[in-house]
């Protein structure tokens, strides 16, 4: 089989059932580059200095994992369009990637893996405790913002106060917002619900105002 | 959150602080100044609280939005935490871009640090995953093979399903049923065959037309090499008998279907093969036995299968035929009940509806009838009605000459004195005198006038002991007391000798024929029959139903061509055949004399004259079939054809 022609899905599928080497070589060549940017991407999710060798243990497993249940995952894989054999091996390698760190912190943990509850009411605030004033009138600043977006009851309302904070707060962009498959909206959606949210707060301020006080400016 | 987690808040221009605030966050957007750039990892470990790192890999790489609440849930508590947790807002971005295709230069530059992508890493690797167990590919060939095994299996089965279905659809049973359907050739059915007019048969019975159905042949070639292997199988043979009747081979057929009701078991299908067999050799030939025998085993397979639609049908028919006419109305009734067919519940309805009508006719005319002679100025009427009369003439003289005779001849009380002759007897008198009139004016036959004493001589005792006997004869041939009217009939005979009286002798010596012959003494039959043959030619009707019985006993019948005697006796009696057919015409018909020799049917106690309005028994071997307009050329034997009796198609048509 000539590797620098023959396509990468052809390729996994010989793979499946051969004993040559030199085919694995060639099939190494072509994904472990792919397995192991995606298990340095996974391990900067975990730890905040990755080792190579690390990597290099996720790169071997997921590899090891290829090859489980004499190959069933190279047996069972049908071509769904051109090198679509990537798009499952990054799959593969962010879970055998995922499980590596989990196992990882398990261990140093004591044994079984614990998954921590979630807490929802983290709030703009909740990590002033140790910062100036000028920041801490800020959390609170911040902290009253929410208290007004949290005001809005709904599924919509939710959504938007996700939104918002995700964009301006955490400065994720519309097009990373619009990739989470739990929103279900397009980079445009992402930037009309902002511009819907952020007008509708500036209005709620302004209508809060006292009459009296004279504006600001 | 709530803000009564913030002790700390300003209230003062709160308001102007909080636009403020929004005003930088929008516009200056401070906190992704705070963003770590790509490439920076996350903060190591969970954050107290925070979900773990694949969480958010989770969420990143979820294909669709959530199917149950919880996990919806759940992904909404997710996403509104890292709105607010810095560390897990950028463990969501790194997620999102793990899968992300695009790759930056530090990344590039850190994976081609790695160990893995040295060639030697690779290489030893590779030889380690070459190693891992497998499964053995199928190779084309092997492929090839499996599909082309495959595809012989399904032919194979193909072919298998096909030749049963074949089988069962060409068994000789179907092939038999379909060769009756193609050609009805009478009117009983056959099991498992579809409906079909009656089609009469275009050749002679006994005759080979050289055109046989294909599926007749086929059918007989099949039950005959399954007979070769097993001589005596029951089912086989049955199916022979049943191809002999459709091939109008009833002797054979008999022979067989006998043969196996006497072994058993009897069944219902055997004895209506064998009922079919025996009728149809009786329509053929005549027999009144071999008909009545039909009845006798419909009769019997009706109890055996009271539903069977094919028994109900043929036992209908034979019914019919027999003359039971309440009893045929009473079955086609039961048949109407279980048939399912539509268009055999059509032939049923109409052959019922048919019955009722002629059923009805004769009640109503036997009604008028019996009001004509019911009293003497009825009698008087009717003989004063020259036209009445001769609608009813042909009747008089034959259904109702035994009722005619006693009321106008009765035995004198004092036979030394004679007894005076009442006024019911004086009109009895005179209708038979008008009726002698008027069948000499519209018939030309002289028999009852000659028959009849002048009015100018009183009868002696003698006529009337004689016409007394002649009634009475008649009148046991029609109650089918075939012995007693012998010697009634031979009695009248010897009377009207002694009286010179040849109308009333050949009258009775008839009579004496047709009780001989029906009570199967057929050379008494035919001793007394042939005498008679162009004794008295202008007694032609006489003459036409002595010639029937003298064939019917006859011994040796044959065809005209090998000159046995029937035909040249009929040969050597040109009188004779002048007559019949000078004779035949509408104007001419003899028929009527000749229904009453029917076997009379009772039912309930009630006695039905079935030939008057049905086909006499003389022309029963034509069936109902016209006969062909060249019989003469075909010379066939009585028994055969039975056409020589027949002088015309006028004649069949002055019947209907």
């Amino acid at each position: 089989m000539d590797g620098f022609t023959t396509p990468v899905n052809d390729l996994a599928k010989a793979c499946a059932h051969s004993a040559d080497a030199a085919e694995w070589e060639e099939f190494l060549r072509r994904c472990a580059p792919l397995a192991s940017l995606v298990a340095l991407r996974v391990a900067r999710l975990w730890v905040s200095g990755s080792s190579p060798a690390m990597v290099d243990d996720i790169v071997q497993e997921v590899f090891l994992k290829l090859c489980e249940q004499e190959r069933r995952i190279l047996r069972s894989f049908e071509p769904r369009g051109e090198d679509s054999f990537l798009g499952l091996l990054r799959i593969v390698s962010a879970s055998v990637a995922n499980d590596y760190f989990r196992r990882l912190y398990s261990v140093k943990r004591g044994g079984k893996v614990v998954t921590t509850p979630l807490v929802e009411d983290v709030t703009p605030a909740s990590e002033a405790g140790s910062r100036p004033a000028a920041q801490m009138q800020r959390s609170v600043l911040l902290s009253q913002l929410d208290s007004r977006l949290r005001s809005v009851q709904g599924a919509t309302g939710r959504r938007d106060r996700d939104l918002f904070w995700l964009y301006y707060l955490q400065g994720l962009t519309a097009e990373e917002i619009a990739a989470l498959p739990s929103l279900g909206l397009t980079p445009k959606g992402v930037e009309s619900g902002l511009r819907r949210v952020t007008i509708w707060l500036r209005g709620e301020i302004e209508r809060t105002r006292p009459e009296d006080q004279p504006d600001p400016g | 959150m709530s803000e009564d987690l913030n002790p700390a808040r300003p209230t003062d221009r709160s308001d102007d602080a909080l636009a403020r605030a929004l005003r930088e966050l929008v516009e200056g957007q401070p906190a992704r100044a705070e963003t770590p750039a790509d490439g920076a990892g996350a903060p190591a470990g969970t954050v107290n609280g925070c979900p773990e790192p694949g969480e958010w890999l989770r969420l990143a790489s979820a294909e669709t939005q959530p199917a149950d609440a919880a996990a919806s849930a759940r992904q909404d508590a997710l996403l509104a935490h890292a709105a607010l947790c810095r560390v897990c807002a950028e463990r969501l971005r790194l997620s999102l871009r793990l899968l992300r295709e695009e790759v930056s230069p530090q990344e590039t530059e850190e994976v081609g640090k790695l160990a893995s992508s040295s060639r030697a890493w690779q290489h030893q690797l590779a030889v380690e995953l070459a190693r891992t167990p497998r499964r053995p590919a199928r190779n084309r060939t092997q492929r090839l093979y499996l599909w082309v095994g495959a595809g012989l299996a399904a032919s194979l089965a193909i072919a298998a399903l096909g030749t049963v279905a074949w089988q069962r659809l060409n068994t000789p049973e179907r092939l038999l049923a379909e060769a009756y359907t193609h050609a009805r050739i009478f009117e009983l059915r056959m099991p498992g065959a579809g409906f079909a007019e009656v089609t009469p048969q275009a050749h002679l019975r006994g005759g080979s037309t050289g055109r046989e159905s294909a599926k007749l042949l086929d059918a007989r070639a099949r039950i005959e090499r399954q007979l070769e292997n097993a001589p005596e199988d029951a089912h086989w043979l049955q199916l022979e008998a049943r191809a002999d009747v459709l091939e109008e081979k009833y002797d054979p057929a008999i022979d067989i279907l006998d043969r196996l009701l006497a072994a058993g078991p009897v069944t219902s299908s055997l004895l209506m093969d064998d009922a079919a067999a025996y009728f149809q050799r009786g329509a053929a030939s005549g027999s009144e036995n071999d008909r009545a025998t039909a009845l006798e085993y419909l009769r019997r397979a009706d109890e055996l299968a009271p539903a069977d639609t094919l028994v109900l049908f043929n036992e209908a028919v034979v019914m019919e035929d027999r003359g039971q006419v309440m009893n045929a109305v009473e079955t086609w009734n039961r048949y109407l009940r279980f048939e399912r067919d539509p268009r055999w519940l059509a032939e049923g309805r109409r052959r019922l509806a048919a019955l009722e009508q002629k059923l009805n006719q004769l009640k109503s005319h036997q009604s008028r009838m019996d009001e004509r002679l019911a009293t003497p100025q009825a009698m008087r009427a009717l003989a004063a009605d020259s036209g009445a009369l001769a609608a009813l003439d042909e009747e008089l003289s034959s259904n109702q000459l035994p009722k005619l005779l006693d009321f106008a001849y009765p035995m004198p009380v004092d036979r030394s004195r004679g007894s005076p002759c009442e006024e019911k007897c004086q009109a009895a008198r005179t209708l038979l005198r008008a009726l002698a009139a008027s069948l000499e004016r519209n018939h030309r036959d002289p028999w009852l006038s000659q028959l009849l004493p002048s009015e100018s001589s009183p009868p002696n005792l003698r006529f009337f002991q004689a016409v007394q006997a002649l009634g009475q004869a008649i009148r046991e041939d029609v109650m089918g007391d075939f012995l007693d009217a012998q010697k009634s009939a031979g009695k009248a005979r010897q009377l009207f000798h002694s009286l010179a009286n040849a109308a009333g002798e050949d009258r009775a010596e008839v009579e004496r024929v047709f009780a001989l012959q029906r009570s199967d003494n057929l050379s008494g039959c035919y001793l007394a029959a042939h005498p008679l043959l162009g004794r008295n030619p202008q007694f032609a009707w006489i003459q036409i139903h002595d010639l029937t019985e003298d064939t019917q006993c006859d011994p040796a019948p044959g065809t005209g061509a090998e000159g046995t005697r029937p035909f040249s006796a009929r040969s050597a009696s040109p009188t004779i055949a002048t007559t019949l057919f000078s004779n035949c015409g509408p104007e001419t018909c003899w028929a009527p004399r000749l229904w009453i020799r029917e076997t009379p049917k009772r039912h309930g106690g009630r006695t039905f004259p079935r030939c008057a309005c049905s086909i006499p028994a003389i022309i029963r071997p034509f069936g109902s079939t016209p006969p062909s307009p060249d019989w003469k050329k075909s010379r066939k034997a009585p028994r055969a054809s039975g056409t020589h009796f027949c002088c015309s198609a006028r004649w069949l048509g002055c019947l209907r």
